[in-house]
């Protein structure tokens, strides 16, 4: 039995609002392929709300993927509240799992600290991230969404890395010929701090497959 | 400093440049006019910065960004976003939308907002000084 995703959505931050449309695909894919997916969004992404659910053994939570606000030792959700933070949270809660961030900095040091407390794998970003226009921040989304869309057919972490890569070489080709090298570089910047367990170790393992 | 771009000329990138260079030698210097008009470097004295096009220049002693010091980087993409146009917009999740007179600011700072811009402007002249070195092998 296939197990389930827990996504949780910063719908209240303005700057995601070019995410939906991927995480809807996303999690229209992880249905498809027989995932249970549980969204909690707006004043749901909070971690009152979300630990005990990713904690719970009967939810059977194997992937965790969110999209919001971030800072080195924090992913933070509604309100720019704290979702997960260094020391603020139970091992259980990310505990062989897959944890996927859309944020900024939590490659940073939360990431690792996911990965010390048995995260099996995760991917995340680094450093700050940034657009100059909406085709910009859209083509983020949507080269990350291709890290979901790869573990959702079966693929291991190192696949869904690799699919990551070829997919923000892709756009950025096509910035930089739509004449848009602004956009371009920052995508090559985002693209710089992507961190999976391919970049290091630290971040888990490159053989994991989504259960 | 000097700008020479042709009056009515396309503000195209540079990455078009170098596309179009393929077809058309002839096509370079008007297509890259903007980018060669901005800073890339310094001058090898250090007492002024270096257009690209003084940096793609072999008879122009320039220093190129790996030779610079952290003062000369930083001032270098201070002054390219001074002389960005006016529509100069970048949105940093989290810190809001950074408009030219802020994003000079935060760089002359060296915050870490000032920090990333500097990073990103550091792309731009690679990817410039990289593309403009290709359109003069084309050239040649």
């Amino acid at each position: 039995m296939s197990g389930t995703v827990l996504a949780i959505e910063a719908t209240d931050q303005p700057e995601f609002t070019g995410a939906w449309q991927y995480r809807n695909g996303v999690i229209m894919l992880l249905n498809q392929k027989g995932y249970g997916v549980t969204v909690e969004d707006s004043t749901n992404a909070v971690s009152e709300v979300v630990s005990p659910i990713a904690a719970d053994p009967t939810q059977n939570i194997t992937f965790i993927s969110g999209v919001g606000h971030g800072t080195p030792n924090s992913f933070l959700g509604f309100a720019r509240q704290p979702v997960f933070q260094i020391n603020q949270y139970d091992p259980e809660v990310v505990e062989n799992k897959i944890i996927h961030l859309t944020s900024c900095d939590t490659g940073d040091s939360l990431g690792p600290d996911f990965v010390q407390n048995g995260c099996i794998a995760f991917f995340g970003y680094s450093s700050l991230v940034s657009w100059n226009d909406d085709t910009t921040a859209a083509g983020w989304f949507e080269c990350d969404a291709a890290i979901d869309v790869v573990l959702a057919n079966g693929g291991s972490a190192q696949d869904a890395h690799g699919a990551a890569v070829k997919a923000f070489s892709d756009k950025i080709n096509a910035l930089r010929n739509a004449n848009n090298g602004a956009g371009a570089d920052c995508l090559e910047a985002i693209l710089s701090c992507l961190c999976s367990p391919v970049i290091d170790p630290k971040y888990g393992r490159t053989d994991v497959k989504l259960t | 400093m000097p700008r020479t771009k042709k009056k009515g000329a396309p503000a195209r990138s540079v990455a078009s440049a170098a596309r179009l260079a393929q077809k058309s030698a002839a096509d370079i210097v008007t297509l890259e006019e903007l980018e060669l008009d901005l800073p890339a470097g310094f001058t090898a004295d250090g007492s002024r910065m270096a257009t690209l096009r003084e940096v793609l220049d072999p008879k122009v002693p320039t220093r190129t960004l790996r030779q610079l010091s952290e003062d000369h980087r930083f001032d270098l993409a201070a002054k390219r976003i001074e002389m960005a146009p006016e529509t100069f917009r970048l949105v940093i999740p989290g810190h809001g939308t950074i408009d030219k007179v802020r994003g000079v600011t935060e760089v002359r700072d060296r915050s870490r907002i000032g920090r990333h811009l500097a990073e990103l402007q550091f792309l731009a002249i690679n990817r410039a000084t990289k593309i403009g070195k290709l359109a003069r092998r084309q050239e040649r």
